[in-house]
């Protein structure tokens, strides 16, 4: 009887140790899953889903307080890898409108702070001379609008091309 | 002949043909436009550059645009007249997209603007055959409207083996095809010969619907004496015009699925494209013009027009008598794959082969239900996939699962749509799931690159302030240096 | 008026819909329920008009409590349900029982699923299955056949054909060990049973209309009656004294019903013709296991049920293989 006691008694000392020891050895600095979602973020640290940055959101979206549709640059495809990610299911919303951002260029005085603003290098031009939107880089993170004194700086919405355009989901029956 | 049925596909449906309406006439050829609208975007997006500004003079045959390579072919000028704009009009595109656009005055003037004189064509060699069909603009007939002569070439690097010549023409009402092989069964074969020659295939088998008979006989008859071409009836299945499904019936191969005919050494052509470099090669003559087939129910007067590229399908249409009020659908192409002409002023590109006035009593609209599972489109479906399903998953908008069934191996030929009995738009839906997982592929691309772009940035920034620093640093250490080094110079 | 939206072709279809294919079905059914009247009298008209009429209003109630579109519930397939429904129960059944085994069979086989289309069981043998456990008694009632008399020279017809309660007895498959009923008498439906059951003849000429007209396909008729029939014919050929002919397997009860009627139920059957197959098959095989090894006389309605469930693993796992692939797709 004591010895059962005994023998119990040491052996949950014996693996509570090895147990300690073992989360000491390999403690992981921070949640894994966050690293890889901020991995395919769009890394614009552009705040538009409410949070600092895109560390941040990850770590929200982990936590479960932010939805993983919330990023507006990666659109349907960031969300559904979050989303398999986190092994949750959201909905999508079928409406992905793309912005772009487009500088009227007659405006634009060449003060280069948009150019400063991007976090893409979508927006080229040198000092005094006009700048311009390389639309095909420019994810619509919407940073470089507040940036321009002259206001000519505005998101337009991306109009659909031979080539970007495709039949829209078809309605529901009426029954 | 058992050796044949063993090589029928699964699937397929048989729709009423309607074939008669047109294919006992001849090719009507005394239409001529007023106006041509010549695209400068193609179907696929790629642009091209206009040669000839407003107010030039352009004759019959003259190059008006061209592309960045020979993935885009030329566009010549289809009629003798004047340029007039080059504007922003609607392409064909379904969606009424419009695009830049050379707009042609046509004059009365049917004459080429150069002759070159018939020639010996077939001593030409490859090259001189490649070159004369990539300056003619030539593209596949079929539809697809991909350059005939990247095709050519693919195959001569791939080693291609066995030219397979489409005539199928499958999808009810069109009978182009048929009617140009009933009367120009001889320029179709020579046309044939000098693709082997410039594909440098060895062997062509031409596949043609047994609902032509008359087309076969006539084929068979020009092919009599050349024995590397084989022309074979092939039974009136839809879709049997497909590319895999006549591969296999005619070569018992199977292209892999995902695949193309490539790696099987097959290329494929269509009857028309085969005649059209048979123009181009021995006339010198680009593709300025095409038969098209202007039927349905709601035509007067229904047949096949030779037609030049660019006309705005309100002229051809006026001219085969007009539609009748009872029509309720205008398409570009049969009704199995055709699509809605959007307005009545857009213009007929390569790519169209006929044109349909479809009554309600053609189209038979009817009410959407709910799918009661009858298995009908999967038993129809040619390339095994399972419709029903796969709807089902692209209207929650699960593109993934849409995927994993197969939705990228859908050929939208509209046989599921065909036979269901509650109307489901299975086609929309697929073209929609088709159309979702492209996008969400170039923006994955694009958060890639912008991500990467990102990544640079910050580096950069880190080191433009690192080399400010080091510059302040330099700068700070410049300032004092001078005095030390006088304090070390008055010491020594 | 030429309209000019867009929209994805194709312009072709069939003339077929699915109403078309639901009042199809009904009208290869009549002769089989009618032959029923013949034999069983009044009363199975009676349970026959009340399982039709009660399904149709129990579906129009449903929609209208969703807000879909009532119109619906004339498309044929709640009238199919209680038709089906109606058929398989015994002939003298009371009327209350008839109604609340339809209204079950629409508020819970189908509605609660979603509707057309979406319920995982056939609602018809859901329905028949919860009233033989629910009231045993009444559902092996058996109506004898009291047909009416057209031999002589003037039909007579007999005083229990005209009674709305019938004449009842056990029916051919639990008096299996005491008296043999004739093959013949199965074939032609002069037999005690289930109200539409009873004339193979009838519900087979009606499944080859259907078969002709393309509603069913071969596969799971093909595949049910030899999953019965085979393993019926090694036991019959090994113990005959213990096992029934796989002919008189086939003939009574509702197997000719179920291989042509409610196995091949579109909504809950498989899709692929493999699948068919082997659904077809499982469903057969499990009737001669229920009605050979197990409590129960019949086991069409269980066995019909038990391979419903596993349809749609069916569907998963027995797709069709796609034109040129190597093997099916990629398990999803």
């Amino acid at each position: 009887m004591i010895a059962t006691v005994i023998f119990f008694v040491l052996l949950g000392a014996v693996l509570g140790a090895a147990l300690g020891y073992a989360s000491q050895v390999f403690k992981v600095e921070s949640n894994p899953l966050v690293d890889s979602i901020e991995a395919i973020m769009p890394g614009g640290q552009c705040g538009q889903c409410g949070v600092a940055g895109c560390r941040q959101a990850a770590e929200a979206m982990v936590r479960g307080e932010l939805n993983p549709n919330a990023c507006p640059l990666g659109g349907q495809s960031l969300t559904q890898q979050i989303a398999d990610m986190l092994g949750v299911s959201v909905s999508m919303s079928d409406d992905d409108i793309e912005w772009v951002a487009h500088i009227q260029e007659a405006q634009c005085s060449g003060c280069g702070r948009c150019y400063k603003a991007c976090p893409f290098d979508a927006i080229v031009g040198a000092a005094k001379q006009m700048h311009t939107v390389i639309s095909d880089v420019c994810t619509g993170c919407k940073l470089c609008t507040e940036s321009c004194p002259q206001g000519c700086l505005t998101m337009v919405q991306v109009a659909p091309d031979t080539r970007t355009w495709f039949w829209p989901k078809p309605q529901a029956s009426a029954a | 002949m058992l050796k044949f049925l063993s090589r029928r596909f699964r699937g397929g449906i048989h729709p009423e043909s309607y074939k008669n309406l047109t294919n006992a006439q001849g090719i009507d050829q005394h239409f001529w436009p007023r106006n041509v609208f010549l695209s400068l975007q193609l179907r696929n997006g790629a642009m091209l550059m206009p040669l000839v500004k407003p107010g030039d003079t352009v004759s019959r045959g003259q190059l008006v645009a061209k592309g960045r390579n020979d993935m885009v072919a030329p566009i010549h000028a289809p009629v003798n007249g004047v340029v007039t704009g080059i504007t922003q009009h609607f392409s064909s595109h379904p969606a009424k997209l419009k695009c830049d656009t050379i707009i042609i005055r046509a004059n009365g003037d049917r004459r080429w603007g150069e002759s070159h004189k018939p020639q010996n064509y077939l001593s030409l060699d490859a090259e001189e055959i490649i070159a004369r069909v990539r300056d003619a603009g030539i593209v596949g007939l079929g539809g697809a409207g991909f350059p005939t002569v990247a095709k050519i070439q693919f195959a001569r690097k791939g080693g291609a083996h066995t030219l397979v010549i489409n005539g199928g023409e499958c999808e009810p009402y069109l009978t182009c095809d048929d009617v140009a092989m009933q009367q120009y069964a001889a320029e179709v074969i020579a046309g044939v010969k000098l693709l082997l020659k410039a594909s440098g295939t060895h062997k062509a088998l031409i596949g043609v619907e047994d609902n032509k008979p008359a087309a076969l006989e006539q084929l068979r008859l020009a092919a009599a004496e050349s024995d590397e071409i084989e022309v074979h009836a092939a039974p009136s299945i839809y879709p049997m015009g497909s590319e895999r499904h006549l591969i296999k019936y005619l070569t018992g191969a199977v292209v892999p699925a995902g695949g193309h005919a490539g790696m099987l050494g097959i290329l494929v052509h269509n009857i028309a494209t085969a005649r059209a470099v048979y123009q181009a090669v021995r006339f010198q003559r680009p593709l300025v013009s095409r038969v098209i087939t202007v039927s349905g129910k709601g035509i007067a007067a229904p047949r096949n027009v030779e037609v030049p590229i660019g006309t705005p399908v309100s002229e051809l249409l006026e001219y085969c008598g007009g539609v009748s009020d009872s029509t309720a659908r205008l398409l570009f192409g049969g009704p199995m794959m055709g699509q809605v002409i959007s307005s009545p002023y857009i213009p007929i590109d390569k790519t169209v082969g006929g044109i349909l006035a479809l009554t309600e009593e053609e189209v038979r609209p009817r009410p959407q239900s709910e799918c009661i599972r009858c298995g009908q489109c999967v038993r129809a479906c040619p390339m095994g996939l399972m419709p029903f399903q796969m709807a089902a998953y692209a209207r929650l908008s699960d593109f993934s699962k849409t995927e994993a069934l197969g939705v990228g191996h859908c050929l939208s030929c509209g046989a599921c749509s065909y036979v269901c009995p509650s109307a489901l738009p299975l086609v929309q839906y697929f073209q929609f799931a088709k159309g979702s997982i492209n996008a969400n592929r170039l923006k994955a691309q694009r958060s890639a690159t912008a991500k990467q772009l990102n990544e640079e940035r910050v580096q950069r920034l880190a080191k433009e302030a690192e080399a400010k620093a080091a510059a302040k640093a330099a700068k700070a250490a410049a300032r004092k240096r001078p005095a030390r080094a006088t304090a070390q110079e008055s010491e020594s | 008026m030429i309209d000019f939206e867009p929209k994805s072709g194709p312009f072709a279809h069939t003339s077929n819909s699915s109403n078309r294919i639901m009042y199809t079905v009904v009208l290869t059914l009549l002769p089989a329920a009618l032959m029923g009247v013949y034999q069983f009298g009044l009363a199975s008209l009676q349970t026959l008009l009340v399982c039709s009429v009660v399904a149709i209003i129990a579906e129009y109630i449903c929609l209208k409590l969703l807000g879909r579109a009532t119109s619906a519930c004339l498309d044929g397939s709640a009238l199919l349900t209680g038709l089906l429904l109606a058929m398989s129960l015994p002939a003298t059944v009371p009327m209350w029982l008839a109604a609340f085994g339809s209204v079950f069979a629409i508020v819970v086989g189908k509605q609660i699923y979603g509707g057309l289309g979406q319920n995982l069981f056939n609602p018809a043998m859901l329905a028949r299955v919860m009233l033989l456990i629910c009231f045993p008694v009444e559902m092996t009632t058996w109506a004898v056949p009291t047909p009416i008399d057209f031999s002589g020279n003037q039909v007579t017809v007999p005083q229990g054909w005209l009674q709305f309660d019938g004449v009842t007895a056990a029916t051919s498959l639990s008096g299996l060990q005491h008296e043999p009923v004739s093959l013949a008498a199965q074939f032609f439906g002069s037999i005690g049973g289930s109200l539409g059951e009873t004339s193979a003849l009838l519900i087979l000429l009606g499944g080859l209309v259907l078969l002709y007209r393309r509603i069913i396909h071969w596969a799971i008729p093909v595949s049910f009656i030899a999953g019965l029939c085979v393993p019926a014919a090694i036991a019959a050929l090994i113990a005959p004294e213990s096992f029934a002919s796989p002919l008189s397997q086939l003939l009574s009860g509702g197997a000719m019903l179920g291989a042509f009627y409610i196995a091949t139920d579109l909504v809950t059957s498989p899709t692929s013709v493999r699948g068919q197959l082997i659904y077809g098959a499982m469903c057969g095989l499990l009737i001669w296991l229920i009605r050979s090894f197990g409590n129960y006389p019949e086991g069409v309605a269980f066995a019909v049920l038990m391979v419903n469930a596993a349809s749609p693993l069916i569907d998963h796992y027995l797709r069709p293989s796609i034109f040129g692939s190597k093997s099916a797709v990629e398990k999803s």
